[in-house]
């Protein structure tokens, strides 16, 4: 069992206050211990190919991409279609966070392959409560895919995990 | 009756007169014949009896030249009897010859001179007493020895003039039927001689010989004696008709005989029966020919026109419009009516090739008008994608910046609100309070947009259910207080259950809202159905109600009637309801006095009309629909 510490959340959102907000809520719970943010949809798809700015980064890939829709240059549906065709990327779990509630956005991104769809709500109660539970349930409660652990600490392959069913 | 049918009565009718006058010319013709027949057997009659009384008079020859002798009146009686028999050698013609005293007894005769009683009382005696000249007598009947005939009678005077004898000669009667026998009668016809008894003397044909007379024809006389006058005919046992005519001899010293002829006609009318018959049959010939031509004079000068104006009518019936008489030979009073067809048939063509131009011009029109609905529809797809991507952006880009005021509004009341006075902290609540209403606002709002582009789902369904489920979602929130319910029995509908849930949660919850100031709440649901195909629901309370002068503001997005602060609301839900009920094909309004209460009213189609789905399934009608434009001018209007 990997231990907390060691996870990282990849967290694509243009809003500069939707970040703060997040962080606020993820930080209030001690829930990430690295929350990764990128301002775009170009950003997010250059950390996880490790190009450019993240030329250098650790190898390995997030326990979970928290995804907007609505986001400059490359949008978060484009990102989503990218990686879930990408058969080195698409064990990734990806949640999408936005403030959308229409329904074709929920087709769409579950039909592209999306593990979860949340709203994000007005209230901020409401909405701290959503991180929350969405940062218990990726960063504590799942176990995410062996290519999410960090090469510089490489846990022992689980015997009953199934590299070929990462989700 | 067919036309050809009258036409070959009217060419019978002077073939009647025509056929009368046949009949009628044969008829006299026949009368003349008659009457030649007649005349024919009159003369016949005449000869007959010329011949008859030819031998009779060279009987009366005879008897004179003996009555002469003087041996007649001698007493030497004894050789009488052989002087007669040889007579009879003689004169084969005659069946006795004899002398009787004046008182009739017999002198002598050629058969001797034996009393004859029956024979000295003949007629003759006495009628020869009485003329004292040659008389006839009657038929003497023959016997076993002698044979029979008619008794002449001669007187026999003596010098000093005084009849003292009778000198009788017997007449064979077979003379007289040979003289019957040899009269000049054509082939058929019939000859009977009677003395003035009525005695048949002669007969022509002459009598079977041993039989009596079994002739067909019967005893004449008294057939003449019924018929003084006219002409007569006679038919006889074996079917043989005889003019029958008659002639009496006189002079003979007594009694007249009467010879009857009957000449068969059958011969003479035979002629006459044929001319007849040849004359109808030309007749019948002519009649046949003439209904012939006017049969075909019918086919061809008057039905064949109506056959070729029938036809092409038929023609023209199946749409055939260069259907025409085409007939050039036909009678003038008829060449009328066929060129008023033809005249008929050419304008209904060019009629026809009118309408088919209009025809043409108005698929044209259509084909334009097409293009320019989906020219139209496009446009409407269009303002469509645009209103999608409005909402679009109203559900992203005007929810981020709300939720960040609410997020930082939050963290500074849980991390600053020991540095801030009083009012700051108030200030603070209100900014929080109006990002909450603004998120409330638009996401009623865009439920309202998403509203109108749902498909409708419509089902057969008890409105009661629908009416209990609302009221059963409304119970949490309805606060505790008496509110009395009067609930009408409720139809089936067919309608979307989810959308028409909606528009009770938004009436009832309004009732509900605006009667919380009365003690005595009370709300009705009615139902009537003012048309046959209608339904008519209303939501009666006796709340606050609102001025009718701001009515037409009531179904409007965003608008409301009261404030805020006395009544919660973003005016979303009658927009809604108004939507909901004009997707369905219904109406809504609403009456009301200020603080008398309301009353809302809707509508609904009874059956699914097909009209119904082209409001609901269209989208680009559902944009047209006029609810839609409150969103443009009406912009979120709060305070």
């Amino acid at each position: 069992m990997p231990t907390p510490q060691l996870k990282r959340i990849l967290m694509a959102e243009d809003h500069r206050e939707d970040v703060e907000l997040t962080l606020a809520a993820l930080e209030e719970h001690h829930l990430a211990n690295e929350v990764i943010v990128v301002r775009d949809g170009q950003e997010a798809l250059d950390y996880l190919y490790r190009k450019e700015a993240y030329r250098d980064r650790p190898e390995g890939l997030p326990v979970v991409l928290l995804l907007d829709l609505k986001m400059p240059k490359v949008d978060g549906l484009e990102v989503l279609r990218r990686v879930k065709a990408d058969p080195s990327l698409k064990s990734l779990p990806i949640v999408m966070l936005t403030s959308s509630r229409e329904e074709i956005d929920l087709i769409r991104s579950y039909a592209l392959g999306a593990n979860a769809y949340v709203v994000k709500p007005v209230d901020f109660q409401q909405f701290v409560d959503a991180v929350r539970t969405l940062g218990c349930f990726w960063a504590l409660i799942n176990e995410p895919p062996p290519s999410s652990r960090p090469a510089t600490a490489p846990a022992p392959p689980p015997a009953s995990a199934n590299p070929e069913d990462p989700t | 009756m067919g036309l050809r049918t009258r036409l070959l009565l009217l060419v019978m009718v002077p073939i009647i007169p025509a056929l009368v006058l046949a009949v009628r010319g044969n008829l006299e013709l026949r009368r003349l014949e008659s009457l030649r027949i007649q005349a024919d057997a009159s003369r016949l009659a005449q000869l007959a009896a010329a011949d008859q009384r030819g031998t009779i008079d060279s009987a009366r020859q005879h008897l004179a030249a003996m009555a002469r002798l003087p041996e007649a009146r001698g007493t030497n009686i004894a050789t009488f009897d052989a002087f007669f028999a040889n007579l009879l050698k003689v004169y084969t013609d005659y069946a006795d010859f004899g002398l009787q005293e004046t008182n009739g007894a017999l002198v002598s005769s050629s058969f001797g001179h034996l009393p004859d009683p029956a024979f000295a009382e003949a007629p003759h005696v006495e009628r020869l007493r009485r003329h004292k000249d040659f008389v006839i007598g009657q038929l003497r009947p023959g016997t076993a020895s002698r044979k029979a005939g008619l008794v002449c009678a001669h007187p026999v005077f003596d010098t000093g003039g005084r009849l003292v004898r009778i000198l009788f000669a017997v007449i064979d009667h077979e003379t007289l039927h040979r003289t019957a026998a040899n009269s000049q009668l054509p082939e058929g016809g019939v000859l009977q001689v009677f003395d003035d008894a009525g005695q048949l003397l002669a007969q022509r044909p002459p009598p079977a010989p041993g039989g009596s007379s079994a002739s067909a024809v019967t005893d004449l006389l008294q057939f003449v004696k019924d018929r003084p006058s006219e002409v007569r005919m006679h038919t006889d046992t074996e079917g043989t008709t005889r003019l029958v005519t008659f002639t009496d001899i006189r002079g003979l010293g007594g009694p007249k005989l009467r010879v009857v002829v009957g000449i068969p006609v059958s011969a003479a009318f035979q002629e006459i029966s044929a001319a007849l018959i040849r004359n109808l049959l030309i007749l019948a010939g002519v009649t046949l020919a003439a209904m012939l031509v006017a049969r075909a004079y019918a086919d061809s000068a008057i039905l064949r026109p109506i056959r070729q104006v029938t036809r092409a009518a038929e023609r023209l019936a199946q749409g055939d419009w260069n259907a025409r008489t085409g007939m050039a030979r036909v009678p003038a009073d008829l060449r009328e009516y066929v060129e008023a067809f033809d005249t008929m048939a050419e304008s209904l063509q060019r009629q026809r090739l009118a309408s088919l131009q209009s025809e043409e011009e108005i698929r044209r029109l259509n084909s334009s008008l097409e293009d320019r609905i989906a020219e139209r529809t496009r446009q409407l797809e269009q303002s469509n994608r645009e209103l999608e991507s409005f909402s679009y952006s109203v559900s992203h880009d005007l929810r981020a910046p709300l939720r960040h005021i609410d997020g930082f509004v939050s963290m500074l009341q849980r991390d600053g609100t020991s540095t801030l006075s009083e009012s700051g902290r108030r200030y603070l609540g209100v900014i929080a309070d109006a990002a909450k209403r603004m998120g409330r606002l638009i996401d009623d709002l865009l439920e309202f947009s998403r509203m109108g582009r749902k498909d409708l789902e419509k089902e057969q369904f008890p409105m009661a259910t629908v009416v209990d489920a609302a009221l059963a979602e409304l119970a949490g929130d309805i606060p505790p207080r008496a509110i009395t319910w009067r609930i009408d029995p409720l139809p089936e509908v067919t309608a979307d259950p989810a959308l028409i849930k909606q528009v009770w949660l938004n009436l009832l919850s309004n009732a509900i809202k605006y009667t919380r100031l009365r003690a005595d709440a009370c709300i009705q649901i009615r139902c009537t159905q003012p048309l046959p195909n209608e339904f008519e629901f209303a939501v009666q309370d006796n709340g606050t109600g609102f001025d009718m002068k701001y009515v037409h503001k009531l179904f409007g997005v965003f608008q409301r009637l009261h404030r805020a602060e006395e009544f919660e609301g973003t005016g979303i839900g009658l927009a809604n309801v108004r939507r909901i009920i004009v997707r369905h094909g219904g109406r809504v309004w609403a009456e009301s006095a200020v603080d008398q209460g309301a009353t809302f009213y809707f509508t609904l189609p009874r059956q699914t009309e097909t009209s119904t789905p082209n409001v609901a399934s269209a989208p680009a009608a559902n944009h047209a629909a006029p609810p839609t434009p409150t969103i443009d001018p009406q912009p979120p209007s709060y305070g």
